[in-house]
């Protein structure tokens, strides 16, 4: 009991089987790697409204609020761009990696989909879920890592359990927010963590921008979609060993169209 | 043939469709990473996910790739660190889901092997919850240095830092962890 446990071997079935995945992905043709320009992407902003129409089934209350209003930051981008992921692909690689359809509980994952998606020269921060389940997750630039940092919902009966896309007094509220790694950065590029914080929430229909401010931060509009709105900015994690949440917003605010504050959080 | 090859001759094969260039680099080196994920997981059956999970993130991140010495190890094992730490935190919440399913009963098995496998990962989740107690790139110097015979000169280049940083790391990760860990590990960190 005064030393490691000694090294060893792969057992050989497992050994054999990875060998083989692994080669077999040297076969493939390469992902391509796709930064969309903020510029174009935000010039399909229009399209969202289409992409996100299953949202609205999820609604309670309807007509989703498209973001129109100047920016106090560089705008992030919904996407719905074709040049970059494919939303129901993102939506399948976040439940896969949240583990929440294979996990000891089973989570009716069924008819998920992307319901908001932030982009940044980062990557990708998103929302996944259906009525009774919601997963949050990160996506590199290509859309071909995505990493779960967790998820919400219980082998319930769907819609019963999880209340965040039901409307609520109030034109905003933060319902999530937290430090999470980035995904598509291996191996670290630099000392300490390369994370992300993140924030979400829902809004009510009338708002059209969301404008978030973390502490030493530039502020950073959300991508509101349907009743959620998710931004994030880069930051690094703390290095002590403990996983604290990651640091919440100073200030939330809520505009309508025509640059209207309806409403702030802090 | 190519079983002669360095590291970075057979990556440069796998690079141009050579798929059997990429499998010797697999059998190369999938136990020292196979080994590197249990220390970090304290699970064999995880260690084993996450090693294809290395290979196939190390092919995807190819364009990253820094040999050092012409050999890929040291950047094997960073990206296995990194496999770790996102598996880890994809199953957080699952585990604390778990946590509230009554455990299924344990199931006798005298297979040696097996047996031997339940003690190295309950010997191991002990050690590892002394190491988190260090800040994370302490805990991985010495999972890249201590644990995995790296070099301080190949964990420096793998994780792109300097290596007088991790020096420092695993002298204060030497100071913390003695007090604590010297029954389990002394002759890791003497």
């Amino acid at each position: 009991m005064n030393t490691l446990p000694a090294e060893r071997d792969l057992p050989p079935a497992a050994r054999d089987a990875a060998r083989a995945r692994v080669v077999a992905a040297t076969q493939q043709p390469p992902a391509p790697r796709r930064w969309v320009p903020v510029a174009a992407a935000a010039g399909l902003l229009a399209v969202v409204g289409a992409s996100v129409a299953g949202v609205a089934a999820y609604r309670s209350d309807p007509a989703p609020a498209p973001a129109a209003s100047p920016s106090p930051s560089p705008s992030p981008s919904p996407s719905a761009s074709p040049t970059g992921p494919d939303r129901d692909d993102l939506a399948a690689r976040c439940i896969r990696s949240s583990g929440a359809d294979s996990g000891p509980v089973e989570i009716d994952t069924s008819d998920s989909r992307v319901l908001v998606l932030f982009r940044d020269r980062y990557g990708y921060q998103l929302e996944v879920g259906n009525p009774g389940f919601a997963a949050e997750c990160t996506a590199s630039p290509d859309g071909q890592e995505v990493i779960a940092g967790g998820y919400s919902g219980s082998g319930g009966p769907r819609g019963r359990n999880l209340t965040y896309l039901k409307g609520r007094e109030g034109p905003i509220e933060l319902q999530g927010y937290g430090g999470v790694e980035l995904a598509g950065h291996v191996p670290l590029p630099t000392a300490g963590e390369r994370v992300v914080f993140y924030a979400s929430g829902r809004v009510s229909r009338d708002v059209a921008r969301v404008v978030i401010t973390w502490p030493g931060k530039k502020p950073v509009t959300a991508a509101v979609e349907g009743p959620r709105f998710l931004a994030r900015v880069p930051g690094r994690g703390r290095t002590d060993a403990r996983q604290e949440p990651g640091d919440r917003p100073d200030l939330i605010v809520a505009y309508d169209a025509a640059g209207h504050e309806l409403g702030r959080t802090n | 043939m190519t079983a002669d090859l360095p590291d970075t001759a057979l990556w440069e094969l796998a690079g141009a469709g050579d798929g059997e260039a990429f499998g010797q680099l697999f059998d190369r080196h999938s136990r020292a990473v196979y080994n590197h994920c249990f220390r970090l997981t304290a699970s064999w059956s995880v260690a084993e996910d996450l090693t294809s999970t290395t290979f196939l993130l190390a092919w995807r991140q190819r364009d990253r790739l820094r040999p050092v010495n012409d050999s890929l190890r040291p950047w094997l094992l960073a990206v296995a660190t990194n496999a770790v730490r996102s598996h880890r935190r994809s199953t957080g919440r699952r585990l604390r889901l778990a946590a509230r399913v009554p455990a299924e009963p344990p199931v006798a098995d005298h297979a040696e092997d097996v047996a031997g496998r339940v003690d190295d990962e309950r010997r191991m989740a002990a050690v590892l919850t002394e190491l988190r107690r260090l800040p994370r790139a302490q805990q991985e110097a010495v999972a890249l240095c201590l644990w995995s015979g790296l070099s301080y000169a190949e964990a420096a280049a793998a994780l792109g830092i300097a290596e007088v940083t991790v020096r420092s790391h695993i002298s204060r990760a030497r100071s913390r962890l003695r007090a604590a860990l010297v029954p389990i590990l002394t002759e890791e960190i003497s």
